[in-house]
């Protein structure tokens, strides 16, 4: 759209400016190296709690989904703090794959779980090594989990950028976020976004139709099943050393820089009266955010879960799409369409909300539909057979029995939204602040004491989020 | 003129014709049975009737109002229709006296009807119970009182004792029988049980492949089937060979005779006979017999014998059933049933 008006001689010499090619090569480098580490470390994390005799497993299953709570840019915080070695690609590469691979573990994780056992006894009497047959019969089931993990990974990985620009990376998200600071360059700005854009779509859509597929493979759910553990013997402590150098990373220096500098700042004094203004910030955004997603998700859900067709059809895929775009896009396209069509509105929350809508959207929607999904049809029938019609039974069956299922999506969407950095740092009006843009300002200043109250509070707040996204992708996956 | 009325009634689902042709008149005041096996579209007819799914092609009219025709919907809310599914389905969100009361009118649901039709479910003391708290048939019988509660002109039940235990569905099923008799409803009962069938319906009506070939009496549906398919599905059929021999027809078990309706003079013919029909004869007036199986089942036994090479499965009292190796003698009671064979 902006990019248009470059013109086609622009357009071209904006596109293979050497600085074009540099930044996707960034681009490209980090979310594959980032994607692929995460595959290798999240399955072999998998297999070893989920498949083989290690001590603690019950523990190791929990410490390895926590690094979720701790948002990427809140991990950068802390690392960054430590030395400036981390703030360079292999620093990103280091921090991005301890903070993302639950991605992949959790659903690989569900379908080891869920996997027949059958099969690998069956591959191991036809004499294949334990070895051989992890790779021809139990990794291709566990591709479809694999593979969306990877994928999800890779597209949070082109959407990232509060985390790579605390960690100094050049990447298209942080170079679009640079010019469109300098105003001047928009048209360069919305270039690069169409090339992001791309690179974007083409991971929703591979995410998509993986999805549709594992849909199929979920058969015989329920079905008893004892899945014999491999014994480690011998290389039990070998393991246990990896599990823990592995959550001594990914866990312990966040939390234990955090604790630092929370302890070194203590002597600044900073009260109450200095976080408050976040805190508000954070929550009046994020619960107005949470309030016109649901409004919005509803009839979306009702239309995708009770009509066929076109729209329908529409309706159901659409979180998929959204999903897969970058935070960072939202918010240029609304800064663009504000500004040329409705400029009243520019620099004020109702933008900002607009995109936390956009945003939340998928997430809105998945919630609501696992609840919507709990109440059968056939009462919404029973209901028009006793005389009231589709709107009476909408307000005096299906809203009751869904209201539950609401204000979980609600708080829910409020403590996902609080996270977002992206977008508030460009769509907040001047003046207003939030956790996520307290953390992003102090820490790029270097001021690591000030930005750690505010850290710790958002790690806090992310623990509920995350332990729903686990629930919920081990359901998913457990086929 | 009241009751309902369906006329060529078609219906696919994803180009799957499921219902081709169907044809029923219920008159007023009669229950009738919906009897087929799985998969036949008997809940589609109901569901067709109470208006949750559009029609095809044809009619269907309740009283004297046509509901549903080829670009006529009526929709469910104004059918007057009552629906008892096989899952109860009551509102979770509601009392059982909330249920009951929902679809009455707004200014009736405080008074005596909601009372009155928990009594007549045997329901009264649970009026402010959750549906989660009642037992299968106690949620079953608060469907029908809620499927009551709006007097509608039909009321259509849908397999509504499948999920109880064998017991409980024929006492609940002869009570609920009752309830309807004593409220002069018309009524359509699916159900894949024949003998659910015979015990609840004045008229019964075989549903098979999307059609309905026979709507009778049930005895008349039982003794004189249409076809042998409907022997199968109204119960056991002991099926054998034979010729049609002017008015009679002649099988291993002898010379046997026909309903007048099934006479033929000649031809190859399959003849249908209910398992009890064959009894235990005298040495000098049966078919000698060998009996080779014998399954005990309770109250009867079931026996394999041979006649002339050909095997047999018959029904004897327990007690007294022989052993196998006994030589007996057999005969056939009543006038039986004969298709031309390959029919």
């Amino acid at each position: 759209m902006r990019a248009s008006e470059a013109g086609p001689a622009g357009i071209h010499d904006e596109l293979f400016r050497p600085r074009t090619l540099s930044l996707l090569l960034n681009t490209l480098i980090l979310a594959i190296s980032v994607a692929a580490a995460t595959s290798v470390i999240g399955t072999a994390v998998a297999w070893c709690i989920e498949r083989c005799d290690c001590p603690g497993r019950r523990v190791w299953r929990v410490l390895a989904s926590l690094p979720l709570a701790v948002p990427a840019f809140v991990a950068s915080f802390a690392w960054s703090s430590i030395a400036a070695v981390f703030q360079s690609m292999a620093g990103a590469i280091l921090i991005l794959t301890l903070s993302t691979y639950p991605l992949v573990y959790l659903p690989v994780a569900a379908a080891l779980r869920g996997m027949d056992p059958g099969f690998e006894d069956v591959s191991r009497s036809l004499g294949h090594g334990p070895w051989r047959t992890f790779f021809s019969a139990v990794l291709p089931q566990a591709l479809p989990a694999l593979g969306g993990g990877a994928l999800l990974v890779l597209s949070h990985m082109l959407a990232e950028f509060g985390a790579l620009s605390l960690l100094r990376v050049q990447t298209f998200t942080t170079a679009i976020f640079a010019s469109y600071q300098l105003r001047f360059d928009n048209v360069s700005a919305a270039l690069q976004a169409s090339v992001l854009l791309v690179l974007c779509l083409l991971a929703a859509y591979a995410e998509l139709h993986l999805r549709g597929d594992t849909r199929f493979a979920r058969v015989g759910r329920g079905s008893a099943r004892r899945i014999t553990l491999a014994r480690l013997g011998r290389a039990t402590p070998f393991v246990l050393a990896g599990q823990f150098v592995l959550a001594v990373l990914a866990l312990g220096v966040p939390f234990t820089t955090l604790a630092y500098w929370l302890w070194a700042g203590r002597s600044i004094g900073r009260g109450a009266a200095e976080l408050w203004p976040a805190i508000e910030g954070s929550l009046s955004l994020s619960v107005s955010g949470a309030i016109v997603t649901t409004v919005l998700a509803v009839p979306l859900v009702i239309l995708a879960a009770r009509y066929r067709g076109l729209l329908a059809n529409f309706a159901d895929r659409l979180p998929y799409v959204v999903h897969g775009l970058p935070g960072l896009i939202i918010a240029l396209a609304l800064v663009f369409i504000s500004i040329r069509y409705v400029p009243l509105l520019y620099q004020t929350p109702v933008v900002l909300i607009a995109a936390y809508a956009v945003l939340a959207l998928p997430l809105a929607q998945t919630a609501l539909r696992a609840s919507f999904d709990l109440v059968p049809v056939r009462i919404e029938e029973m209901s028009r057979s006793l005389g009231r019609n589709p709107l009476q039974t909408f307000l005096s069956v299906t809203l009751p029995n869904i209201t539950p299922g609401i204000g979980a999506a609600l708080a829910l969407l409020v403590l996902e939204l609080m996270r977002e950095l992206t977008a508030t740092l460009m769509l907040a009006p001047t003046g207003m602040v939030t956790l996520a843009t307290e953390v992003w300002s102090h820490t790029n200043n270097a001021e690591y004491a000030a930005a750690a109250p505010f850290a710790a509070l958002l790690v806090a707040v992310s623990v509920v989020p995350v332990y729903v996204f686990t629930r919920r992708t081990l359901a998913i996956y457990d086929f | 003129m009241s009751g309902l009325h369906i006329q060529r009634v078609r219906k696919s689902f994803d180009g799957q014709p499921v219902l081709r042709d169907v044809d029923l008149a219920v008159p007023s005041g009669t229950i009738v049975a919906l009897l087929g096996p799985s998969g036949c579209g008997k809940t589609t007819v109901l569901r067709l009737i109470a208006g949750f799914d559009r029609i095809d092609d044809g009619e269907i009219a309740i009283g004297p109002g046509v509901v549903a025709a080829r670009h006529l919907h009526v929709p469910p809310e104004r059918r007057r229709v009552g629906y008892v599914p096989q899952e109860g389905a009551l509102f979770p969100h509601l009392t059982v006296a909330g249920n009951v009361g929902y679809g009455l009118p707004r200014r009736e649901r405080g008074g005596t009807r909601v009372a009155e039709v928990l009594a007549l479910a045997g329901l009264d003391a649970f009026g402010a119970r959750f549906p989660h708290e009642l037992s299968g048939g106690q949620q079953q019988r608060a469907a029908l009182a809620r499927a009551l509660a709006p007097r509608p002109t039909l009321l259509l039940l849908d397999e509504p004792f499948n999920a109880l235990d064998l017991d409980l569905r024929r006492r609940l099923c002869e009570e609920v029988v009752g309830i309807l008799r004593r409220e002069g409803a018309t009524a359509v009962l699916v159900t894949h049980d024949p003998v659910e069938a015979f015990a609840a319906a004045d008229l019964v009506a075989v549903m098979h492949d999307g059609r309905i070939i026979q709507i009778d009496r049930p005895d008349v549906v039982y003794r004189q089937p249409a076809n042998a398919t409907v022997a199968r599905l109204t119960g056991q059929a002991v099926v054998i060979g034979g010729t049609f021999q002017r008015g009679q027809v002649l099988t291993p078990l002898g010379l046997l005779t026909l309903h007048p309706a099934y006479a033929r003079d000649t031809g190859q013919a399959s003849v249908v006979l209910r398992p009890e029909q064959i009894v235990a004869a005298p040495a000098d007036g049966g078919t000698p017999a060998r009996v080779i199986g014998h399954s005990f089942r309770g109250g009867y036994a079931v026996l394999t014998v041979t006649v002339d090479g050909h095997a047999i499965r018959l029904r004897a009292p327990a007690p007294a059933a022989p052993v196998p190796g006994t030589d007996i003698h057999l005969r056939v009671d009543g006038a039986c049933v004969a298709f031309p064979a390959g029919e």
